[in-house]
Order: structure tokens, then C-alpha cells, then sequence
């Protein structure tokens, strides 16, 4: 094969890739679609291959037992319940305590609970925040406590919400604030952060991304209900204690390690990811593309140097073997390096890139055949007849 | 108490040396400390060396916490391990991504036989109490109850109706409240709630007595007592209703205003245990 013919080859393949691309921008969501059915996730087309991977880290053998956040489960203790527990943690002298929990209403006696949270020191009250439907991209408190005007001014409000798609689909990120028309309001995770480890809040600011992913895997916590707290006591001192139900089925969430986790676990789980500063590093779109583009270039390209006669079949096998590699190596790069790239673009684009290559065959198959019926169109026969 | 034990807690947390580095956070099944010939079953937070042999069943776990580096190490491995062995297995498989790829990989393609589990839905309720199978059996509705209570009401005869199988007692307090007390002698629940005919003899509403509005039950062989010393609404009369099967009072209530409203009203049996007694 000379050279002419091999740049001919590539120039071939690389119009096969744009056609496999366009293709693939096209019939992007079509297909997504009925992949997401095949691989039958509980909530179809809430996937992603970054939580089989998170899947996959969370069940290694080796998991770290946190040493900055302790959780107690309040269960379905009664106001006074929990402010006997703020009683006894305030004794332990916590880093931080967020209570996550909500006293939306005033009940007949709320005045244990008020001295139990005006006792407790480097508290931090939940809250709920919504978008602000005056301006765009912009959030205004929700709920809080009816009992914030009782406590001392100046408590840090943290907002409990998780950004995802509808209602239950899976939390997979956090916001690290919700700008407000003034100011912003701190995620609960990191209003407990800035009391815990200013450093690290102030470094999760400086990365200004209005979004982080959670770091879900391979965490565990130490967890207490109030009869333990005091024979561990000690577990509790100088730690970020957080208080919630561990049981409550209104706060149970989707997550890529569980299909069912409670909200102040994973509030655990975005503290833990702020405090080791352990942030993953998702590749952008464009990126993910070009990626995608380049395989795809490659696969065709290959392709076209194998004889015709066992390059269907050669194709099929190099597709199967490419998809291992990317979820294997994907795996590689979200464990060792932190970096999440979304090859389902690369497998995608693999895929349309064979539709694209039979479609091109065809084309070209049909000019052919077209050419040859009428004659007339083929301007090389044409010019051959006209200088005859 | 809580509190001494607390401080006590934190006292021993200074004082104490760590005497060991490892510990067992979690096991399943029946995982057993071979030491000096005899073997041990494991317990939750039981302290370790790193030359300790631990034996595994089939089917079972083991997580041994490193108390220093605060890491846990998990082995399924069934067989016999020193802590350090299981730990370094661990670390080993853990650091293994192709494995756990093709692990997982195995698992979704349904190669990894999984067993079948049978998942319990749908709500569950618990009581100790059983019905009176006689009484369940004749099929009280709010229908036939409300039949009672219109009728009763109507020709201001309550005593027709079958004696109630409790005894009650009922006095008004000084202040224009009002105390009633009922034993049960019967060997079965029973269901009730306190109801007010208004004025007009026209509407009725569950009593100040009743509220917060309800099913009250009264245990086999109970007492129970209850009052108001506020005053009760003037010219109102008291009903206690009772059955030995539990009614639904919103829906009563509802069906008693819609046949409050009819000029007739069909006869129940006079031996349906729907027990009525007005509070004097």
C-alpha cells in the first residue's frame, strides 16, 4: 500500500469519525436511553459509569474508619430525647455538633431543647434552602428552626439540600454554597467545616466550583445511639459529632454506594471528602468528546486496514476488548488519580463509529452503482469520452 | 447516672494505655481466636496481636480494625489466618483494581451465583390483642353503629341497649367538668369514645371528654380513668359509645350526620353488642 493510499485511508477514517460524531449528537439521548434499560438501573437513566466504579472502591477490602466524624443516631427520639443528648455531648467537648434536624414547629414545652442547644458549643442548626424564582441560579432560606430567635445570635445555618436531577434520583454531588440575593448560605457540610477546619472550608472555597462530588467511597463511621455515648465518651472529644436518625424513612437517599442512605450520612461522607481535601476532578464535556473523538478515529482507522473478510467480525471483538479497557482504565484513573472521564461518549462514539463506517460503505456502494447506471454522471468517463 | 458514667468515660479515655493495636470491628458466622490450643469465639471490639490466629468459617467475615492507622482490613477467606496475614490479604486485594473490575464485572453478568431472598413488603402491625371471635363474627359496620346511636338518640332510650361488660362511673367536678372511671370485666377488648348530642338534639360531636378525637380500647380486665375539670359545653348531653371491635370515629361521624338527616332509620338487632350509656 503506498502512501497516497494510506493517507486516503485516514482521510476516509476521519470522515467516518465527524459522521460517527454527528451521528452520536444526534441520536445521543435515544440511545442513552435504552442503555439505561438494558442495564436495568434501579431508576432508568439515572446511571452513570462512575457509580460502578464507586460501587466497585466502596467494596475493597481495606476501608478507613474516619477519626473526624462520629455520628449519633437519634432514632426516633422525642425533643427531649435529643436535648438530653446535646446534654451529654456538649460535655465532650466536640469540634463541632450539626444537628440535623429540623424543629419546624414550636411544641407545648420546647424549653429543654432551647437551653440543650444554647448549651452546646461550635453548633450548627440544619435548614433547607430553595431557588429564589426572582433570579436565576439564586437560593432564599426555606425552613428552619422556629427555635433559631431563641438561640444566641450569629448560630451557623447549614443547608441540608443535595443538587440531583428529580426528586430521588441519585446524590452524587454537593453544593459547597447557595448563592443568595445578598449573601450566600453555607451547605450544612460546610458550615460545619468552617468550625471544624477553617483551613479546609476556605480551601473548598478557593477551588470555586459551584458543585464537588462526594467521596462515597470506602468510609465508615463510628456510629453511636444516645444509651452509648456515655461509655464512649472519649470517641466523641475534639470530633465534628453529628446528630440525626439513621432510621427515618422520609431521609433516605440514592446515593452510588447505597440505593437507600440517610441525609446525615451522607453529610458525613461530604465532610469527610472536605476535610481530607480529597476532591475528584471531573473532566469537562469538551474533553470527554475529544476523548471520544480520538478513539473513535483509531478504531476506524484500524479498521480499515484489516481485509474485508474477517473485519466484521475482527470489529466486534476489538469493540468488546476496548470496552474493557475503558471501564478498567476509567477505574484506574477514578481510584489512583482522582480523575473522573466519562468514556460512555468513547463507547458511544465507537459504536456509531461501525454504524458510520457501514453507512459510508454504503454511500459509497451506492455512487458507485449510481455511476455505473448513468453514465453520464461520471465525470472521469465523461471527459474521457469528450477527448476521444 | 449518665452523666457520672460520662465523666468516668472520659477519665479512663486519658488514662488508659492502649494495650493492643488491632481489634475486631465487625465478623459474621462463627470466627474463632486460636490461641495456646483452645479457641475463642470472637466478640465485637476484641483486642488483638498481630501473631493472633483467627479462624473463619465458611460463609463468614472478619474486620479487624488497625486502632492506629484507623483502617479496617476485611477477609471472607474461610480458613485459619494470623491478623497480620488477613490484613496484608486485605491490603493486597484491595490494591487490586483488575480484580475487583472483573469481580464486579462477573457479579453483573450473573456468572457469581447470588442467592434468591424472598423480600417482605407491605405494612405490618403488632398487637397482643385478640377480638372476641364471637363479636367478630357479627360484622359490626359503621352502619349498623350509627343505626344504634340515631335510634338511641331519637327515642332517648339507651338503656335498651345491651348492658355494657364494663363498669362505669361518671361524676361531675366542681368547676362544671366532668370525671368518668371504667373497669372491664370482660375478657376481651373493648373500643370507645365519649360523643356530645348538641342542644338541638339535631348534631352530634365527639364530647371534650373524647378529644383528642379517637378509638380509645380498653384492656381485658383494665381500669381506665378520665376527666376534664374544665367546664363541658352547656345543655350537651354525654354518650359513651363502646363495641368490642375497633370503629373508625372521622367515618362515624360522618355516616351519623348523613342519617341524622333522614326521617327513618332500619332497626338494628337489639343483641348487637353496640353499648351505649349516657353520662348523668
Amino acid at each position: 500500500m503506498n502512501l497516497k493510499e494510506r493517507h486516503k485511508k485516514y482521510l476516509k477514517a476521519l470522515g467516518i469519525t465527524t459522521l460517527a460524531f454527528l451521528l452520536s449528537q444526534v441520536l445521543l439521548s435515544p440511545l442513552t436511553f435504552s442503555a439505561a434499560t438494558m442495564i436495568s438501573s434501579p431508576d432508568r437513566g439515572d446511571f452513570t459509569i462512575n457509580d460502578f466504579y464507586s460501587h466497585v472502591a466502596d467494596k475493597r477490602a481495606v476501608r478507613t474508619l474516619d477519626s473526624d466524624v462520629v455520628i449519633v443516631d437519634i432514632g426516633d427520639l422525642d425533643r427531649d430525647g435529643i436535648a438530653d443528648v446535646l446534654d451529654m455531648i456538649s460535655l465532650c467537648s466536640p469540634r463541632a455538633v450539626g444537628v440535623d434536624v429540623l424543629f419546624a414547629e414550636p411544641h407545648e414545652d420546647d424549653s429543654h431543647i432551647i437551653n440543650a442547644l444554647r448549651g452546646c458549643p461550635n453548633i450548627v442548626m440544619a435548614a433547607s434552602v430553595k431557588p429564589d424564582s426572582s433570579a436565576t441560579d439564586r437560593f432564599r432560606l426555606d425552613l428552619t428552626s422556629f427555635l433559631m430567635d431563641s438561640l444566641a445570635p450569629g448560630i451557623p445555618v447549614g443547608a441540608t439540600n443535595f443538587p440531583t436531577v428529580e426528586g430521588d434520583h441519585t446524590i452524587r454531588e454537593f453544593r459547597p454554597a447557595y448563592p443568595g440575593r445578598t449573601d450566600s448560605i453555607a451547605s450544612f457540610a460546610l458550615a460545619i467545616t468552617e468550625i471544624a477546619a477553617p483551613d479546609r472550608a476556605a480551601a473548598l472555597m478557593k477551588r470555586d466550583n459551584p458543585e464537588e462530588v462526594i467521596n462515597f467511597c470506602s468510609r465508615t463511621y463510628k456510629i453511636y445511639t444516645p444509651d452509648e455515648i456515655a461509655g464512649n465518651a472519649g470517641e466523641l472529644i475534639g470530633k465534628i459529632v453529628l446528630l440525626g436518625s439513621l432510621s427515618q424513612r422520609e431521609d433516605m437517599h440514592t446515593t452510588p454506594v447505597k440505593a437507600s442512605m440517610t441525609g446525615v450520612m451522607i453529610h458525613a461522607h461530604t465532610i469527610s471528602t472536605i476535610l481530607s481535601g480529597h476532591y475528584f476532578y471531573k473532566l469537562g464535556k469538551w474533553w470527554n468528546w475529544a476523548i471520544a473523538f480520538i478513539l473513535c478515529f483509531m478504531v476506524v482507522s484500524f479498521s480499515m486496514f484489516i481485509p474485508a473478510n474477517i473485519k466484521s467480525m475482527s470489529m466486534r471483538v476489538f469493540q468488546l476488548i476496548l470496552l474493557y479497557v475503558t471501564i478498567r482504565y476509567g477505574y484506574d484513573l477514578f481510584i489512583n488519580y482522582s480523575l473522573i472521564v466519562n468514556f460512555s461518549y468513547s463507547l458511544l462514539m465507537i459504536t456509531f463509529g461501525l454504524l458510520a463506517n457501514d453507512f459510508w460503505t454504503g454511500a459509497e456502494a451506492a455512487v458507485a452503482w449510481i455511476k455505473n447506471k448513468f453514465p453520464i454522471l461520471n465525470l472521469k468517463k465523461v471527459k474521457f469520452l469528450l477527448s476521444r | 447516672m449518665k452523666r457520672y458514667l460520662l465523666i468516668l468515660s472520659l477519665i479512663l479515655t486519658f488514662f488508659t494505655p492502649a494495650f493492643a493495636q488491632y481489634e475486631v470491628n465487625d465478623f459474621k458466622g462463627n470466627v474463632t481466636l486460636e490461641k495456646n490450643g483452645t479457641s475463642t469465639p470472637v466478640s465485637k471490639k476484641m483486642k488483638l496481636v498481630g501473631n493472633d490466629i483467627l479462624n473463619i468459617p465458611e460463609n463468614g467475615f472478619v474486620e479487624i480494625l488497625n486502632t492506629a492507622s484507623g483502617k479496617l482490613f476485611l477477609s471472607t477467606t474461610h480458613g485459619k489466618f494470623a491478623t497480620t496475614t488477613i490484613m496484608m490479604d486485605a491490603r493486597a486485594k484491595a490494591s487490586d483494581n483488575s480484580a475487583a473490575i472483573n469481580g464486579n464485572i462477573r457479579g453483573i453478568t450473573g456468572t457469581k451465583k447470588k442467592q434468591k431472598v424472598y423480600n417482605q413488603t407491605g405494612m405490618v402491625t403488632r398487637s397482643l390483642i385478640t377480638l372476641d371471635p364471637a363479636v367478630a363474627a357479627m360484622n359490626i359496620t359503621s352502619e349498623n353503629l350509627c343505626q344504634c346511636l340515631v335510634n338511641a338518640i331519637r327515642t332517648n332510650d339507651f338503656a335498651s341497649r345491651p348492658t355494657m361488660p364494663v363498669s362505669l362511673t361518671g361524676e361531675t367536678t366542681p368547676g362544671g367538668g366532668m370525671e368518668i372511671s371504667m373497669t372491664s370485666d370482660y375478657d376481651y377488648p373493648v373500643y370507645f369514645n365519649i360523643l356530645k348530642i348538641k342542644p338541638d338534639g339535631a348534631r352530634v360531636e365527639v364530647s371534650e371528654l373524647g378529644q383528642p378525637i379517637g378509638n380509645y380500647m380498653l384492656g381485658a380486665k383494665q381500669t381506665i380513668s378520665r376527666g376534664q375539670p374544665a367546664p363541658l359545653e352547656e345543655g350537651c348531653r354525654h354518650i359513651v359509645i363502646m363495641t368490642p371491635v375497633p370503629f373508625n370515629l372521622n367515618g362515624l361521624l360522618k355516616d351519623l350526620e348523613e342519617m341524622m338527616g333522614r326521617t327513618s332509620v332500619d332497626v338494628p338487632p337489639a343483641d348487637l353488642p353496640v353499648y351505649i350509656c349516657e353520662l348523668d
